[in-house]
């Protein structure tokens, strides 16, 4: 059990964690809009193969993956270098001793 | 020759890697130690061991047969990986390394039954985990031998080798039926891969899989430069395929003049039919007894497109004057025939399906798929229990990044490529990956580095039957063992039973794939999609929601696990073949996952809150 410091830093780094997570739903949101969205307007019908390829792709891959993976990659950097903080993970517990405690009687924690 | 000299020098270096890697962990916990390495990986083991283990037989196999197949519809089958590092380490890698190490937990199951203080939930991930890991280990196995099949299938000794199996199992039950080639090369694969990954542990798995990583990346770039080359560029390529049109299948009898001798056309052989003039590829190998002209049936592939034809017109061999007569049905694709354009736009073309490969909704299914349910994948999971620390994390996740952008869109254009460069691989369109390292590195006048280029698909999927292995065989010994059977045993117990589970999975699961389905990619998106159903939602809820009942996460468990399983079961019905049922045209992870997070929601707002201590010992102050 953690003493009431650590419980503290837990709890802030619980929030911070959780901060990240949502940036990364909001992004994966975007990116999925953009390339679904732009390739069921534009990957589709016979008409496609009469453009001329843009980078040797087809033009609807270059502008509706292409681009989008080199600007995933862009935010994953940034997010991974910048957004992201570096948060303590705890000393870990002595694996062995701790498994094979039985849970026995307690299998839902009394609401305190 | 010189590729299996290669390949031969590769296979010792993986072993002499188990050998060190089991030298480094003498000295520490054995359970620890063979299932975690210690918890201490750093940012490169952390990096290439994550990205090698998602690169497996499906990337390399069965990606590739679909790409050959279908065209450039799977860039965007494929997009979502340009976000998944980002998803799927961003969604757990923080938290579940953190509260692994707050519960002393060494495995998946015993993360969630630590969190819920629950053996039910423990108990039942190992059962999903079990079940689900097993079709993995299948497909795995059977990439495997496919690879070193095509790679060893002109050496004499081999074929030999080959003729002596064959003769020795015919008749044994199951066994027997295997093709002989596919069973030799599965087991010299199994007992590679077996030996190793028993001997080395976790630690041998991620040293390895550095390596792999490395192999498959230098494999991927040449293949790439080598393509783009042979095709005179990628827009050229881009051009023909657009002009391109579907084969046909046709069922024939070939028609010869008599001989004295049996008269054998191997899988495979061109053939110009005397008088249609049409070019067809045999899919099976047919025998004509001496003394007669005709063949029994058989099924053969008949190009359409005119550059295609031109190009195989010049390799057929007329040595012997052939007629195919009709014997059957010609199928032609339900979506695409006849149709140019098909393989540069969506959907796809398609044998069986009228809608074609890639519908809109099916193209969200799989943007969502790749990424949760590889954040799902309780083989990501168990590695992001063991890195060091948040430094390591965030510098592999930027490497992670660049890792999966020059394997995933590159493997796109080189196998676009191959469907210009070697055409009618439709008959067996999981080699094409082999055939077509073989095809690149003969035409650039290099043929020795085949056996690096085959090295890349065997890597990964060696890094990834090896990662399989160690988690069945952490979830037998840690979670049913010495959870369940025996809390007492010594450490070299436990040291024993990890040793014979390693190899009595692997063993298991050799007999199990003798005898696979067509197509890989299907085994690993069932297994992914079961893997993921069964453990994102409930894993997601325990690590962000205090409140998370232990009886929510056994609902949620199940509702996931229980729908990808109904849904596959349906379209088995529906199509008489092993495949999912699109509901509404959704995949069945989008509805598993909804289901599950749903029961988790409804059986937690329902259900009692766990205590206090429980709350803050995962979640800090005020729980």
């Amino acid at each position: 059990m953690p003493d009431s410091e650590e419980k503290t830093n837990l709890a802030a780094s619980f929030r911070q964690t959780r901060r990240e997570l949502w940036f990364m739903i909001a992004s994966w949101i975007v990116f999925a809009a953009w390339t679904v969205g732009y390739n069921a307007f534009h990957a589709f019908g016979g008409e496609t193969s009469g453009q001329d390829p843009i980078l040797g792709m087809p033009r609807w891959v270059t502008l509706g993956i292409f681009f989008p993976w080199l600007a995933a990659l862009s935010l994953t950097i940034w997010f991974a270098m910048r957004f992201m903080k570096d948060t303590p993970l705890h000393d870990c517990a002595d694996d062995d001793a701790r498994g094979l405690e039985s849970f026995d009687g307690k299998e839902e924690g009394r609401a305190e | 020759m010189t590729a299996i000299v290669t390949f031969t020098i590769y296979l010792a270096i993986v072993f002499l890697i188990a050998i060190l890697a089991n030298r480094a962990g003498q000295s520490k916990s054995f359970v620890n130690e063979y299932f975690l390495g210690s918890r201490n990986i750093g940012m490169w083991a952390f990096a290439f061991t994550y990205a090698a283990t998602s690169a497996s037989g499906g990337t390399f196999m069965g990606f590739p047969s679909l790409i050959y197949t279908h065209g450039w519809v799977l860039a965007w089958w494929i997009g979502g990986y340009m976000i998944v590092p980002l998803v799927a380490l961003g969604l757990l890698a923080k938290r579940i390394n953190q509260v692994s190490r707050l519960a002393g937990a060494i495995t998946v199951p015993e993360v969630l039954r630590r969190r819920f203080e629950s053996h039910s939930v423990g108990n039942l991930a190992t059962i999903l985990l079990l079940f689900f890991m097993f079709f993995f280990l299948m497909a795995q196995f059977k990439a495997g031998a496919e690879i070193m099949a095509t790679l060893l299938e002109d050496a004499v000794v081999y074929q030999g080798i080959v003729l002596k199996l064959e003769s020795l199992t015919a008749g044994i039950p199951w066994i027997g039926a295997a093709e002989g080639d596919y069973l030799l090369c599965l087991i010299i694969f199994a007992t590679s891969v077996i030996i190793y990954t028993t001997y080395g542990g976790f630690r041998a798995v991620v040293w390895t899989d550095v390596m792999q990583g490395l192999v498959m990346l230098v494999g991927v770039i040449l293949m790439l430069v080598f393509a783009i080359r042979q095709v005179d560029g990628l827009g050229n390529a881009t051009r023909q395929l657009a002009a391109m049109t579907p084969p046909e299948f046709v069922t024939v009898s070939l028609e010869v003049p008599a001989s004295n001798e049996d008269q054998r056309f191997a899988r495979g052989r061109w053939i110009e039919a005397t008088g249609s003039g049409d070019i067809i590829r045999l899919k099976s190998s047919v025998m004509i007894p001496a003394g007669e002209t005709l063949s029994p049936p058989v099924e053969a592939l008949k190009l359409t497109t005119p550059s295609e034809i031109e190009k195989v017109r010049a390799r057929v061999d007329r040595s012997i004057p052939v007629r195919a007569v009709p014997a059957g049905e010609t199928k032609i694709y339900a979506y695409g025939a006849g149709q140019k354009g098909v393989y540069t736009s969506a959907p796809g073309p398609s044998a069986d399906s009228p809608q074609g490969f890639l519908t809109v909704l099916l193209a969200f299914s799989f943007f969502a798929f790749w990424n949760f349910s590889g954040a799902g994948q309780p083989s990501y999971m168990v590695r992001q229990m063991a890195y060091r620390d948040t430094i390591t994390l965030r510098r592999s996740m930027v490497m992670i990044a660049f890792y999966f952008s020059i394997i995933y869109f590159p493997l796109i254009i080189i196998f676009t490529c191959a469907r210009v460069l070697m055409p009618g691989m439709e008959i067996h369109p999981d080699r094409i990956m082999p055939e077509m390292a073989a095809e690149l590195t003969y035409n650039a006048g290099v043929p020795w580095l085949a056996g690096l280029l085959v090295a890349a698909p065997f890597a990964a999927v060696m890094s990834s039957v090896d990662s399989f292995l160690i988690l069945v065989s952490s979830g037998v010994v840690r979670d049913v063992y010495q959870t369940s059977i025996n809390p007492a045993a010594s450490e070299k117990q436990v040291k024993r039973l990890s040793y014979l589970v390693t190899l009595v999975v692997g063993i298991l699961g050799v007999l199990a794939v003798l005898h696979p389905p067509q197509f890989l990619q299907h085994l690993i998106v069932f297994a992914s999609a079961g893997l993921g159903a069964s453990f994102l939602a409930p894993t997601v809820f325990a690590l962000y929601w205090s409140r998370m009942t232990s009886a929510a996460a056994v609902g949620g468990m199940l509702s996931g696990g229980l729908t990808i399983l109904i849904l596959y079961f349906v379209g088995y019905l529906i199509t008489g073949k092993f495949g999912e049922y699109l509901l509404l045209g959704l995949h069945p992870f989008i509805w598993a996952v909804i289901a599950s997070s749903l029961i988790i929601i409804v059986l937690t707002l329902t259900g009692k809150q766990p205590s206090l201590a429980l709350r803050e010992r995962f979640f800090g102050a005020g729980g």
